[in-house]
């Protein structure tokens, strides 16, 4: 790449860093959970349902 | 403001600037530990996933002596970006070593920088955005297939839809018709 002839030369610290931070912990281990994710069902939500006799 | 024609001295007690500059190059896309990675066209370099790319010389090993700091006036070293409208596209695709279409994209560049006529190099480096050119229907499925291998740097990474790589810098140059620089030392002597 030709940029020519230097001009000036400075220094430059960002205050914000231009690199972005890696994924965190916790995002990383919900993402991993996701497939995995227990389902938890109240009691008061669930029934019993009687199987139904056939053929009486 | 500290700004000299050609100073050596790059490091300073205190930094002249807060923010990088960010300029446009250009990448090759090549395969390591089984992960797309960005690697510079001219030198056997390839750019780290979410650390800054440091800079050296590489004609440390050579007849020119060099084992100094990058980037040294009196030398070509650092990692490079310039202005959207400098970039040969045309030249960097016929580039012989080049297995895949390039990538372009704009950089942060920080640390010690050496301002020239058409763009920088500095000591310290990372992409800021990342755009892949997807040449016609055919090109589409692997620009897409290239653009999420490349989503581990944490910086955006867009299609480039193209006809063909000569219409890549008219496109951005449509997409970004003020070349979208930060330039410190312009925007400072401006402001």
């Amino acid at each position: 790449m030709k940029i020519g002839r230097t001009i000036r030369s400075y220094t430059i610290e960002p205050l914000e860093n231009p690199v972005p931070e890696p994924p965190s912990e916790d995002a990383e281990q919900e993402a991993s959970d996701l497939p995995f994710r227990q389902l938890t069902v109240s009691p008061e939500l669930t029934t019993t349902v009687e199987p139904r006799r056939r053929g009486v | 403001v500290r700004a000299t024609r050609g100073d050596d001295e790059g490091a300073a007690a205190a930094p002249d600037f807060f923010e990088p500059v960010v300029g446009w190059r250009v990448w090759r896309v090549v395969r390591r530990r089984r992960r797309a990675v960005l690697a510079s066209l001219f030198v056997n370099v390839t750019w780290p996933s979410r650390a800054a790319l440091d800079a050296q010389c590489h004609k440390a090993t050579g007849f020119h002596g060099g084992g100094h700091p990058a980037p040294q006036a009196s030398c070509v070293c650092g990692i490079y970006a310039t202005r959207l409208e400098t970039i040969d596209w045309e030249f960097l695709v016929s580039f012989p070593l080049l297995l895949r279409p390039p990538v372009i994209g704009r950089v942060s560049l920080w640390g010690s920088v050496f301002e020239a006529e058409r763009g920088w190099r500095a000591s310290r480096g990372y992409p800021e955005r990342v755009f892949v050119p997807a040449l016609g229907r055919f090109g589409l499925r692997r620009a897409r297939r290239m653009a999420a291998s490349l989503e581990h740097y944490g910086v955006p990474v867009e299609l480039l839809p193209v006809g063909s790589l000569a219409e890549v810098v008219p496109a951005l140059e449509l997409r970004f018709p003020h070349g979208d620089t930060y330039e410190p030392y312009r925007d400072s002597v401006a402001a």
